[in-house]
């Protein structure tokens, strides 16, 4: 008897404790030497966010959404001199808006092969 | 009646409907007219790097010639031909109007419609339709009024806006060829017009963003035409790629053939001149480092907005609160428009929409250069990708595609947003003007003209005061088109560059810009004659002047009254120069105007353009080296020839030859680093000794070695770098573990040592001065470092005296081993000679005797005839001790001194004279508190207030409570006749600084040049009777008459392989062409009677060519382009 694909909720709470575990792991080793040259704070974030992205199957927009309070945060950040806190979250946005339009993208250009078999 | 309005007015409704077009491109006009603005009263924009000629016909017409004779002895001048049509526009107003500011108005008006217009073009592309109005305007405007733009207004960068405008176009060509909107052959016509057109001067390094956003859209569309249709879509962009690109070269081959030759033959020297890659990574660290993706997203980032109070309006941008906010609307348009964007029914719009957003990406990361966090990728593309280190600058080169990007994007989003919420016309139209109004109110700047005053009181928006037209329209009119014409005062000695009270300032020396004869001035290109001249003048040196000048055939000297340097010397400070040189004899005045007078010197050994000379000296020796040894020759009958040099044989045709003895590390002393850049030298290691990966850092060592060899100076830089590394492993260690576990430390002291034994060993075996000389340094610096506080308490003592004393000892036995300066008594020097002989030693330059001279250890009796072997020589001069000059203001000397935040202490030098050199020296130790800062600076006779500072050093003190030395041999600048040397503490309140002195000297230093000559018998050659023609710059037609035997023909131009000379229609062979005097051009002519040569810049044969291929093209794609109009 084929078995049959778990659905909805018992899934989701699979998603969070598989994104959470990754958080611990990455919070573990961006403490560890050599490591944490690579894993910052923000390359945590971005990496978790990537992975929310994918197992959430997130809309592109929703990248850009996060992009918008980003900006307010640069804003804020400009207006009181903490550049290097602007900067950082300009990588961020830049990431998430990479994000987004690639999601964007991939999915026009499945329209274009439709419209080909069409 | 009222039928008749109503008709009138639906009829004009209907007009409007009809052409709104029209209106929107008068809309756009009257914004173009911006520029007439800034233009007050007769002012014209002129000097920095604008370009602008006071006569821009002449100039132009020089454009079609490869070589340049007015800078200096003349320059290759093959790179300009691009801009025969980017400079036509201001060529073309200026002649037809017969004024160069109402030219330059119209030729402003120009490129700001040229640019918007570009825009308009590009988005009409997409959006024809009557309700895409603000979406035409808005970019269009936007795309004018923008600070990337605003940066270039104050030169009028006509090449950048040139390619700023191609931009779109480019874009739009190629996507409506890829999608065959337009037929290939109209792609190709409007590609190669595009090219022509707007070529940006053929400045290959602007043309950085076109390359990259023409290639993605090549490489998009494509794809997405695979996508639709399979596989003959590849083809078919391919095809279209060769064709654009061919068809762009043919129509462009005016300028690409004659660069090509010069970028095949430059590339590298170009490439070393900044500082090769590693020169080219550090200036774009400079330029890159505001070039965060946050300043991007802002159409921010400008390298000279921070950090710079004289900017005009930075400053505002980067505080006023409601300038900030706003820089963030455009950013936050395109966010909103990507979530509110939806598939638009026009599938152009589509392809169109991502395609920017692609170019969005790719312009933000190659226009952040080299900052993080992707700024690897740029350095990877300059390091890896062969002469890709021409978009040097990266924020200038791919800057536009951000603009560009972000303009559309927020054109095309606002258009959403504003449909989004509103399908009220009238709130549209409302919305619409409002934010186009809010565009032109963000870049204010744009219409006051401020921004022209970048260092007041210099300026490039200028009223040229009416003696310097009149003075060079004298001199075009009244000197002969061969004259050299010498610059005095010269250009500022600090930042190189001319400039005027009323504003002008610029590398480029103004009389190059407003007349057509040689100008010689103190800039590159001149080999440091202007200076050599200018000191014989100083020194009342007449002979030497007028033999200078002779050499050289500088016939003329141009005083200007109304100079002013960014360092506030102003004309005045030169009376000594004007009282000698106006007292010479030879020298006449021809003509003052207003603050302009002109100079005739009529040398008894001029030296005209062409001449023949009978006999040589060979002279092994640098090409600046030659310059400066030219006073040892009789220059009416004699030239020097680098001997030895450019593989020519000349010693048929020398009489003697010329070795220069250097003198090792006589201006050089190690008076240690900066504390703060002590890291930057020696930075922490990423891998320690105890890392998983450390056996790799070792095997990558093992074979860097492998690879030098048996290069001993290759093997000795890899032992050095490795040093390096095991001291940065050490501090590594020593901030990581306790010293309690200091077995790894240990360990690392020993490889420390052992790579500096090994480098010592391997200088030792060779017992090459060179290699001590370059370890010296090397052991010193880490001595710094290893007392400093990085290493110093962080090794038990034992460990920490162990090391102190190994490196103090090798330092010890590199004095002793190597040949190097120690004293400014006790001169060493050393040369190499290429053949046993007897040789002659003699010094110039020198203002005192040495007691005594030894080579190779013993004393030299006689300095003539000397009997030496070929190879490596050694010299010592020693002089007896000059006598002590330092004045003691405060009675200083010899005591404990003790000073708190910003106290100093000063010191005077007796009679200082700005001509003579100086060494300082004196013994400090630290008793207490912090370093404190030796500094040097000059002050004008008349203003001792104006300080120029010539040193700054914090003294470096090795907190072992031991003695340290100080040395510095002091060179002053000119004519800032005061001096003060000063210990001062600049830190902060409660620091303090106490330490005592002694041995505190200052002695004129005298460092004499040394030549070693060796006589050969004199070579049968006479000169004949020579006269010649200029023709064009790149041509002389020269008439030898009753030639019997050899001779030497020179042409006193700028030396360059270029140059030829043909004897009936024959090159005389090329490997004939030689370096005469360390700067001209020299071919040994044997044969005999009466014949024609003609000197000949080879590089102008190519321009010919280039032109008919390019008039060929135009001609015909034209021809083409009609018969398709007609055949539709």
């Amino acid at each position: 008897m084929p078995k049959k694909k778990m659905k909805g909720k018992p899934l989701r709470i699979n998603k969070y404790i598989l994104l959470s575990l990754v958080f611990v792991l990455l919070d573990l080793f961006s403490k560890l030497p050599y490591f944490n040259l690579v894993l910052s704070f923000w390359v945590v974030i971005l990496v978790l966010w990537t992975i929310s992205f994918v197992v959430f199957n997130l809309e592109y927009w929703t990248s850009y959404i996060f992009s918008l309070f980003l900006l307010i945060l640069i804003f804020i950040s400009v207006l009181f001199k903490r550049e290097i806190a602007a900067e950082e979250a300009g990588n961020v946005i830049f990431y998430l808006m990479l994000l987004g339009f690639m999601d964007g993208f991939f999915s026009y250009v499945k329209t274009i092969k439709s419209k080909r078999k069409k | 009646m009222h039928g008749t309005i109503y008709r009138k007015s639906i009829g004009v409704r209907n007009f409007l409907k009809l052409n709104f077009k029209y209106w929107e491109l008068l809309f756009l006009f009257i914004l173009s007219l911006t520029p007439l603005l800034w233009f007050k009263d007769g002012s014209v924009v002129l000097g920095h790097d604008s370009g602008f000629r006071l006569n821009p016909l002449n100039y132009w017409q020089s454009l079609y010639y490869s070589w340049n004779p007015i800078s200096n002895f003349g320059a290759v001048w093959a790179q300009f031909k691009g801009f025969l049509v980017t400079q036509f526009p201001e060529t073309l107003f200026t002649a037809l109007t017969g004024s160069l500011s109402i030219g330059e108005r119209i030729t402003f008006i120009f490129w700001f419609l040229v640019l918007m217009v570009s825009m308009y073009v590009f988005v009409s592309g997409f959006f024809n339709e009557r309700k895409y109005w603000f979406i035409r305007i808005f970019t269009s405007v936007f795309y004018a009024f923008n600070f990337f733009l605003l940066q270039g207004w104050f030169i009028a960068e006509r090449a950048k806006f040139s390619l700023f405008a191609a931009l779109p176009l480019g874009v739009l060509i190629i996507f409506k060829t890829l999608t065959k909107e337009y037929s290939l052959l109209k792609g190709v016509i409007l590609f190669s017009f595009l090219t022509f057109f707007l070529n940006g001067g053929g400045s290959l390094p602007l043309y950085g963003g076109l390359i990259l956003a023409f290639g993605i859209t090549f490489l998009y569309l494509t794809l997405l035409n695979f996508k639709e249709n399979g596989r003959k879509e590849i083809f078919f962009s391919l095809k279209t790629f060769f064709s654009f690109i061919f068809s762009a070269f043919l129509i462009n081959a005016y300028w690409i053939i004659p660069q090509a030759y010069l970028v095949l033959k430059s590339y590298g020297s170009a490439l070393s001149s900044v500082g090769g890659l590693s020169g080219v990574i550090s200036w774009e660290d400079v330029i890159s480092k505001y070039a965060t993706f946050a300043n991007l997203f802002r159409l921010q980032g400008i390298p000279d907005w921070y950090n710079n109070p004289n900017h005009v309006y930075s400053n505002l941008y980067l505080s006023n609160p409601f300038l900030i906010a706003l820089s963030f609307l455009p950013i936050t348009a395109v966010l909103l428009g990507f979530i509110f964007h939806r598939s638009h029914k026009d599938e152009r719009v589509n392809k169109l929409y991502f395609l920017v957003f692609f170019l969005f990406f790719m312009g933000l990361v190659f226009a952040s250069g080299s900052h993080p966090p992707l700024g690897l990728i740029y350095i990877l593309f300059i390091k890896y990708i062969p002469g890709f280190a021409v978009f040097r600058s990266a924020f200038f080169k791919f800057g536009p595609l951000v603009w560009f990007s972000v303009i559309f994007l927020t054109g095309y989003s606002l258009n959403l947003i504003f449909n989004k919420f509103t399908k009220n016309k009238i709130l549209y139209t409302i919305l619409a003007f409002s934010a186009i109004f809010i565009i032109l109110f963000y870049h204010s700047p744009f219409f006051n003209g401020n921004f022209f005053v970048w260092n007041k009181p210099f300026s490039t928006m200028v009223k040229i005061p009416h003696y310097v037209s009149a003075m060079s329209a004298h001199i075009d009119s009244k000197t002969s088109p061969t004259s050299r014409i010498l610059l005095l005062p010269g250009v500022d000695t600090i930042s190189n560059a001319d400039s005027y009270n009323w504003g002008y300032w610029s590398l480029d020396p103004l009389p190059e810009l407003s007349t057509e004869r040689s100008i010689i001035a103190r800039t590159s290109g001149s080999f440091g004659i202007s200076d050599r001249i200018s000191k014989a003048i100083e020194n009342n040196n007449e002979n030497l002047f007028t033999y200078l000048t002779g050499v050289f055939g500088i016939n003329k000297i141009l005083w200007r009254n109304d100079l002013l340097f960014s360092s506030k010397i102003t004309s005045k400070e030169y009376k000594t120069l004007y009282k000698n040189f106006t007292s010479f004899k030879e020298v006449t005045l021809e003509k003052k105007i207003g603050e302009w007078e002109l100079y005739s010197i009529k040398s008894p050994n001029f030296n005209p353009v062409v001449y023949a000379v009978s006999s040589a000296s060979g002279e092994n020796l640098t090409q600046d080296e030659i310059i400066g040894d030219l006073s040892n020759t009789d220059q009416s009958t004699e030239v020097s020839l680098p001997s030895g040099n450019l593989g020519i044989n000349l010693n048929p045709v020398i009489n003697k030859k010329t070795y220069k003895a250097e003198c090792i590390l006589c201006q050089d002393s190690f008076n240690g680093v900066e504390q703060t850049q002590l890291l930057q030298y020696i930075p922490p290691a990423r891998f320690l000794p105890d890392s998983l990966v450390y056996p790799f850092i070792k095997l990558r060592e093992y074979l860097s070695l492998k690879l030098d060899g048996n290069d001993q100076d290759k093997i000795v830089d890899s032992y050095l770098k490795f040093a390096n590394q095991r001291l940065s492993e050490l501090y590594g260690l020593t901030h990581r573990l306790n010293l309690s576990n200091n077995q790894v430390i240990s360990d690392a002291i020993i490889k420390y040592e052992f790579e500096i034994s090994s480098a010592l060993g391997k200088a030792g075996t060779t017992n090459d001065n060179g290699l001590y000389i370059k370890i010296l340094p090397v052991l010193k610096l880490d001595k710094q470092y290893i007392t400093s506080q990085y290493i110093k308490g962080r090794l038990d003592n034992g460990s920490y005296n162990d090391l102190v004393s190994f490196v103090a000892k090798k330092i010890n036995e590199v004095d002793h081993r190597s040949w190097v300066t120690l004293s400014a008594n006790d001169l060493k020097y050393e040369f190499s000679l290429d053949e046993d002989g007897n040789y002659s030693i003699s010094l110039s330059n020198q203002s005192l005797e040495p007691r005594t001279i030894n080579l190779d250890g013993e004393k030299v009796p006689d300095s003539n005839n000397i009997p030496m072997k070929a190879g490596i020589h050694r010299l010592e001069l020693i002089f007896d001790e000059n006598p002590n000059e330092v004045l003691d203001y405060g009675q200083n000397l010899n005591r404990v001194i003790s000073l708190h935040n910003n106290d100093a202490i000063t010191f005077g030098i007796k009679d200082f004279k700005a001509s003579y050199t100086y060494s300082v020296s004196f013994d400090y130790k630290l008793l207490d508190g912090k370093p404190s800062l030796f500094t040097i600076y000059q002050t004008p006779k008349d203003n001792q207030n104006q300080k120029f500072g010539n040193l700054s050093k914090t003294l470096y003190v090795d907190y072992n409570n031991n003695w340290n030395s100080f040395y510095y041999v002091f060179t002053p600048y000119p004519n800032l006749e005061n001096v003060s040397l000063q210990i001062s503490l600049l830190g902060e309140a409660g620091d303090k600084s106490v330490f005592e002195t002694r041995d505190f000297k200052v002695q004129r230093v005298n460092i004499p040049d040394v030549s070693i000559t060796q006589k050969l018998s004199v070579p049968n050659m006479v000169a004949p009777v020579v006269s010649f023609e200029k023709t064009n710059p790149t041509n002389y037609n020269v008439r030898i008459s009753n030639a019997t035997k050899k001779f030497i023909l020179v042409l006193n131009e700028g030396f360059d392989n270029g140059w030829r000379a043909k004897i009936n229609n024959d090159d005389v062979s090329n490997s004939n062409h030689f370096l005469v005097n360390g700067f001209a051009n020299g071919w040994i002519i044997d044969k005999k009677g009466n014949f024609d040569v003609s000197i000949e810049y080879w590089p102008q044969d190519l321009v010919n060519p280039s032109i008919a291929i390019s008039i060929l093209s135009i001609v015909s794609m034209f021809i083409v382009y009609i018969k398709c109009l007609k055949r539709r």
